[in-house]
C-alpha cells in the first residue's frame, strides 16, 4: 500500500467531514422549521420560483452567526443553473448570481 | 345536407356507425386509461418495495440511535425535494428521513412489523406521492419504513398518451364515417341502371328488368318481373278471350245474316228487315267493343308508335291492299319526332284514316306526322272530298256520319275513340294541295 503524507490524509478527513456536514445540514433546518425559527423550504422556493422559474437542483443550509442561509440552485428551462443566496428567517434574497 | 333526414339509408348508416364507434371508442379508452394507472402504480410500487428493502439493509441501529448508510442507498434520496422518499420511525417517535425530503413533514401512520400498506399523499411542490408503507423488526427494535415517489412525471406521459389516443379515435371516427360514406354512395350508384331500365319499361322498349343488381335489390327485381310476366300473361288471355268470343260470334251471326236475307228474298216483310237491321247493328256493335277492350287494354306493356318505322309499313300494307288503283304515297315525317303514345292506338287511328283517303283517293295521298309535346297527323287525298255541309257537321257535332254505312263504317268511330282517349283533336277540311278530303288530327301525351 502507498504511503499518503499526513497532510493529505488531512485533507482528505476535512473534505469527508465537510461533505457529510453539508448532507447532514438538511436535519437542522427540518429543527428549525419545526421550531419556527427559519421559513419552510417551500416558500423559499415559491419566492425564488416568481423571480426564476426552474427546478430545485440543490439546496444546502449554512449556520454564520445569527444568519441562517439556504443556498439553492435552480435549474431553469434553458439548462442554465441560477445560484440564490436566501435569508431563511426573512425569506429576503440576498444574492441571485448565473453559475458558471 | 341535413343529419335529421332518417329517411336517407345513408345517415341512418352514419347515425349506426357514430354511436356504435362512440360507445366502442369510450370503453377502450376507460379501459386503456384503467390499464395503464394500474400498471404503472404496480411498477411504481414493486421500485418502491425493492427500495423499501435496500433502505433497511442500509440501516444501522447504535445504542438506541438509528442512522442510514447514505453509500448503501440510491443517490436520487439525496437531492432536495427529487420526488424520491423515505421515512423511518422507531418506536420511541424518533423519525430519520431522507435528505430530499429535507423539511417537509410526511403524515405516516405506524405500522406492525409484517403489516404493509399503500396509498397517496400530496408532497412538497405540488407533487402526488406513492406511499408504500411497511413493519419491520430489526435488532429487537419495532421499526416503520415508508418510502415514496412523485408520480406526476408519469402521471402527465399517461395524460398525454391518452389525449392523443381520443384524438386518434376521433380521426378515425371521421375516416370510417367519410369511407362509409364513399361505400353507400357507391352501392347506390349501382342502381342506378335499374332505374334507367324501369324507365325504358314505362317506354315499352323493355319487358322486363335486368336482374344483375346488388344482390340485396335482387328480390325485389325478381318480384317486379314476376308480376309484369303475370301482367302480361293476363292482357294476353283477356285478348284471346275477346278474340275467341268474337270468332265464335262471327259465325252465328253470318247463319242469322243469311237466314234474314233468304226471309227478305222470300217476303220482304218489314219485320225482317228490321231484324236484319238489328242483326247488323250487332255485328258494328261487337267489332267496335273489341277494338275498344284492345285500346283500353293496352296499357303500360305496349310499345311505343314510332313514325319513322311504322308509317312507312302501313304504307306499303296499303300500297298492296290498293295496289290495282296505282296510287301514289307521299309522306313527311320531322326529324325532331320522338316515339308517342301506343303504337296499336296510333296505327288503328292512321290505319283507318289512311285507308278512308285511300278508298276516296284517285291517285295521290299523303301524310304528314309532326310534334314534339303532341303528335300531329294530317291525311290528304285527291278524291272529291265531303260537301262544305258534312264537313261542317263532322267537325262541330263530332258526328258520326258514315258510321252505319256498310264498307268503312267502323272507321271513324275508332278514330273517334283514340281522339278521345288522347284527349285529342280532329278537324275535316278541303286539301289545298290535292284539293281532296283532308283529316288534321292532334294527340296529347297520356
Amino acid at each position: 500500500m502507498i504511503k499518503l503524507p499526513a497532510l493529505l490524509w488531512a485533507l482528505l478527513f476535512l473534505m469527508a467531514t465537510s461533505l457529510l456536514l453539508a448532507d447532514e445540514g438538511y436535519q437542522e433546518a427540518r429543527l428549525l422549521t419545526e421550531s419556527g425559527h427559519i421559513l419552510p423550504l417551500q416558500e423559499l422556493l415559491q419566492v425564488i420560483q416568481a423571480e426564476q422559474s426552474g427546478g430545485v437542483l440543490e439546496v444546502e443550509f449554512e449556520h454564520k452567526g445569527d444568519l441562517y442561509l439556504y443556498e439553492i440552485e435552480i435549474l431553469d428551462k434553458q439548462g442554465a443553473v441560477w445560484e440564490f443566496k436566501v435569508d431563511a428567517a426573512s425569506g429576503e434574497i440576498l444574492k441571485r448570481e448565473l453559475e458558471d | 345536407m341535413s343529419v335529421l333526414r332518417l329517411n336517407s339509408l345513408e345517415h341512418r348508416l352514419h347515425i349506426g356507425l357514430a354511436i356504435s364507434l362512440i360507445i366502442l371508442m369510450g370503453l377502450l379508452w376507460l379501459f386503456g386509461a384503467r390499464s395503464i394507472e394500474d400498471l404503472t402504480e404496480d411498477f411504481i410500487a414493486s421500485r418502491l418495495e425493492q427500495d423499501g428493502e435496500a433502505l433497511l439493509g442500509a440501516i444501522v441501529l447504535k445504542q438506541q440511535h438509528l442512522k442510514v448508510r447514505p453509500a448503501r442507498i440510491n443517490q436520487i434520496y439525496l437531492r432536495p425535494y427529487s420526488g424520491h422518499y423515505y421515512l423511518i420511525r422507531q418506536a420511541n417517535g424518533r423519525e430519520v428521513t431522507s435528505r430530499s425530503l429535507w423539511d417537509f413533514k410526511l403524515q405516516i401512520p405506524s405500522m406492525d412489523a409484517g403489516k404493509s400498506e399503500r396509498f397517496y399523499l400530496r408532497g412538497p411542490e405540488k407533487q402526488q406521492l406513492l406511499v408504500w408503507v411497511v413493519g419491520f423488526r430489526k435488532q429487537g427494535m419495532d421499526l416503520t419504513v415508508a418510502v415514496a415517489e412523485d408520480l406526476m412525471p408519469i402521471k402527465k406521459q399517461r395524460d398525454l398518451f391518452l389525449r392523443n389516443f381520443a384524438l386518434l379515435a376521433l380521426a378515425s371516427l371521421v375516416i370510417l364515417l367519410i369511407v362509409q360514406g364513399v361505400v353507400v354512395r357507391q352501392a347506390f350508384r349501382q342502381l342506378k341502371p335499374l332505374r334507367e331500365d324501369v324507365k325504358s319499361l314505362s317506354s315499352g322498349q323493355e319487358k322486363l328488368l335486368r336482374e344483375d343488381v346488388p344482390s340485396e335489390m335482387t328480390p325485389l327485381v325478381r318480384e317486379v318481373n314476376h308480376l309484369l310476366q303475370l301482367l302480361s300473361k293476363r292482357n294476353e288471355r283477356s285478348r284471346n278471350a275477346l278474340g275467341n268470343l268474337a270468332h265464335a260470334l262471327k259465325g252465328p251471326l253470318n247463319l242469322l245474316t243469311r237466314y234474314i236475307d233468304k226471309q227478305l228474298l222470300d217476303k220482304n216483310e218489314t219485320e225482317s228487315r228490321q231484324a236484319g237491321q238489328q242483326v247488323e247493328r250487332i255485328r258494328l256493335l261487337i267489332d267496335r267493343e273489341l277494338k275498344r277492350a284492345r285500346l283500353a287494354g293496352g296499357g303500360t306493356m305496349s310499345q311505343r308508335f314510332d313514325a319513322q318505322i311504322d308509317l312507312q309499313d302501313l304504307l306499303d300494307v296499303l300500297k298492296q291492299i290498293y295496289h290495282e288503283k296505282q296510287l301514289q304515297f307521299t309522306k313527311h315525317v320531322s326529324s325532331d319526332l320522338q316515339p308517342f303514345g301506343d303504337r296499336e292506338d296510333i296505327l288503328e287511328l292512321l290505319g283507318n284514316l289512311l285507308d278512308n283517303a285511300c278508298k276516296w283517293a284517285e291517285g295521290r295521298v299523303h301524310c304528314s306526322v309532326s310534334g314534339i309535346t303532341q303528335l300531329a297527323i294530317s291525311v290528304e287525298d285527291d278524291g272529291h272530298g265531303l260537301e262544305d255541309e258534312d264537313v261542317v257537321r263532322l267537325t262541330q257535332r263530332g258526328s258520326r256520319l258514315d258510321e252505319n254505312k256498310e264498307g268503312h263504317g267502323l272507321g271513324l268511330a275508332i278514330v273517334y275513340d283514340v281522339v278521345r282517349l288522347y284527349n285529342g283533336q280532329i278537324e275535316f277540311d278541303r286539301s289545298p294541295k290535292l284539293h281532296g278530303l283532308r283529316v288534321n288530327v292532334v294527340l296529347n301525351h297520356l
